[in-house]
């Protein structure tokens, strides 16, 4: 019975090892910057006009990763990722592909899609005790940039951008993508001057429900996201 | 658990809610460490001999350390209790639900545990209000003779508490439809600093932290990891549980009881006046509707419009169930009627006329005096006292 026993975890092994000989890991890894330097959260930065400002907190959500080859979809990771400044595990999403994968471009929603939004509670990074998740009206955060701006003339000028949303005509999640090299981790900058620069600061520094400006909001943080290539 | 009389006819269907063991026994390992074993055990039993002498004279003796492991598997197999699978009974007749059942199969344990959570203050920040305090079991799960409902710190919320059942019907939740799965439902009461003032991952760490729900996590979803998926999921499961289908209503289109002569003019009334947006069996379509309400200046609360941003939809509210009507006075979202008498004197004379007055409201609603005490014969038989009264929707006493 030992042997019987031996042999079937053998032959389990075995399997596992046949099932995922195929696949290789790839990683896509976020790296959050103020202009061309790392962000340093709870640290004092200038905007161009030497305004002064802080940033305390950036989370945002990375779903639908999809990977490309000449112009067709050779990937597609169905998981939904929460990124968070804060911690450093939580900057790299890492995808199981098949080997050999050639890739030379990559898209993925920045936010959750409506399906999602509307199916209820979910585990792991959608678990609602993410702080990502409206309690007063369901629905997703998808970006949460916090911190505080001169331009702002609110409590300890304090800027806050908490934003979703997932119904028509507001549809929250922008689509981004562009090309990547061949080779290596795929590095995604996200440069937050560049939205703190265009957010218009001194007219809104507080947007926390789903609507106009939220829509236009995600569209410019969509536009930080840009690539450097890919780290060897 | 649910209403026994009327649901199992042979017409309803069962939601056969299937369990599942993630991170138990499965595969290979659990026929390596549980099958075989088990028929180990068979044939030990066909000695006829104590035990130990069995394993002795036995041909497996010389695999005995082997043999020792297997049987600590096998008994931490036979200890693990898996969670009973609950079948919801669906009223016969009745449509099929809107929740998805696969998604969080009900068990016995976790129905147990969203009960435990559901009336417990540990989910408030200062310990003192649990779900149960704005939804009372015996008066249909809503916080009779209160207008608005008082959170933590005796504050006052801007609505009315709104009876609890029958949710797996529902297709959303609040009063505007902020909410839009009952599994999410409860982060909005949670959160709210008017009502539990909580944040949610503290009460997480609150029951991690307790003596008690760790192990009701085990028991109802298989290790005792606390998470807020799971504790939604447990609420949602105590609270599609509650199921409203034993009314003398129900009775008399069973036909096992008759209408008075009374509540049959009243249900004459019904279906010519009310029937288009509290159609039977739920009493509601789960739309939104302006019913012709003034705006309360005060409060000023513009209902639907708040979440959709669209104008045509101010002053619109949920259209809520008329089942156990009888218990959940105040009326209306912000329950600035007293009694159901109130209510039909506003459908007869008050309605305030305006553009995006209900379609079904726009010529009036025609009602004598004794028509409306007819039409209140009849709400009075929507009450469902054995659903108000079942133990197992009551406080757990342990």
């Amino acid at each position: 019975m030992r042997r019987t026993g031996f042999v079937l975890m053998l032959v389990g092994l075995v399997l596992q090892g046949a099932a995922q000989s195929g696949t290789t890991t790839m990683h896509v890894r976020f790296t959050p910057t103020f202009n061309n330097g790392p962000l340093q959260l709870h640290h004092a930065e200038r905007l161009a006009d030497g305004t002064p400002v802080s940033v305390d907190r950036l989370r945002f959500y990375v779903s639908h990763i999809a990977l490309h080859s000449q112009d067709r979809t050779s990937f597609i990771d169905t998981a939904c990722h929460l990124i968070d400044a804060e911690a450093p595990s939580a900057l790299e999403v890492s995808l199981t592909v098949p080997r050999g994968i050639h890739v030379d471009s990559i898209s993925f929603l920045l936010g959750i899609d409506s399906l999602t939004n509307v199916s209820g509670a979910f585990g792991g990074d959608l678990d609602p005790t993410k702080g990502m998740y409206w309690a007063w009206n369901s629905g997703y955060i998808n970006w949460k940039l916090e911190g505080a701006c001169a331009k702002c003339n609110t409590t300890k000028n304090a800027f806050e951008f908490h934003l979703g949303g997932y119904l028509p005509p507001f549809f929250n999640a922008q689509r981004i993508g562009f090309a990547v090299p061949s080779k290596g981790a795929i590095v995604i900058n996200v440069d937050v001057a560049v939205f703190l620069e265009q957010a218009k600061l001194g007219e809104r520094c507080a947007i926390m429900s789903p609507g106009k400006n939220a829509v236009e909001l995600t569209r410019l943080a969509a536009s930080v996201f840009n690539t450097l290539g890919r780290d060897q | 658990m649910i209403s026994k009389e009327v649901i199992d006819q042979g017409q309803g269907w069962c939601l056969q809610a299937s369990v599942r063991f993630s991170g138990q026994l499965c595969g290979i390992f659990r026929s390596v460490f549980y099958d075989l074993p088990l028929r180990f055990f068979a044939s030990l039993r066909l000695c006829g001999d104590s035990f130990f002498c069995a394993l002795h004279r036995s041909p497996f003796s010389r695999i005995k350390p082997a043999l020792a492991v297997v049987l600590l598997f096998f008994l931490i197999a036979a200890t693990t209790q898996h969670p009973e699978t609950v079948q919801l009974k669906i009223p016969a007749g009745w449509p099929s639900p809107s929740y998805d059942f696969s998604k969080n199969p009900l068990t016995k344990e976790g129905i147990a545990l969203g009960r435990k959570l559901f009336y417990d203050p540990i989910l408030s920040v200062d310990s003192i209000v649990s779900c149960s305090s704005c939804h009372l079991s015996y008066t249909a799960f809503t916080h009779v003779d209160h207008a608005v409902s008082h959170g933590i710190h005796d504050r006052i919320g801007t609505r009315n508490s709104p009876a609890l059942m029958n949710l797996a019907w529902s297709t959303s939740f609040m009063w505007d439809g902020a909410v839009n799965h009952l599994d999410v439902q409860a982060l909005a009461p949670i959160a709210h600093p008017d009502e539990m003032g909580e944040d949610v991952a503290h009460v997480i760490t609150k029951l991690e932290r307790s003596s008690t729900y760790p192990r009701l996590f085990r028991s109802a979803f298989g290790d005792s990891t606390v998470t807020g998926e799971r504790m939604l999921k447990a609420l949602s499961q105590f609270e599609l549980t509650l199921i409203s289908a034993n009314s003398k209503y129900d009775r008399v289109m069973a036909g096992t009881e008759k209408f008075t002569e009374q509540e049959t003019n009243g249900y004459v009334l019904f279906r010519a006046n009310c029937n288009s947006c509290h159609r039977a069996p739920l009493f509601t379509t789960g739309a939104f509707a302006n019913n012709g309400l003034a705006v309360d200046t005060t409060y000023r609360d513009a209902g639907r419009m708040k979440i959709t941003g669209e104008p045509a939809d101010s002053l619109k509210f949920k259209i809520p169930t008329l089942r156990n009507i009888e218990f959940s006075f105040p009326y209306m979202h912000d329950g600035r009627f007293k009694s159901l008498r109130n209510v039909l004197d506003h459908y007869a004379e008050g309605l305030l006329h305006s553009t995006m007055l209900a379609s079904e409201l726009r010529d009036g609603v025609v009602l004598s005096k004794d028509e409306r005490t007819d039409l209140m014969a009849f709400l009075l038989t929507l009450s469902d006292r054995e659903f108000c009264f079942n133990p197992d929707h009551a406080f757990p006493r342990e």
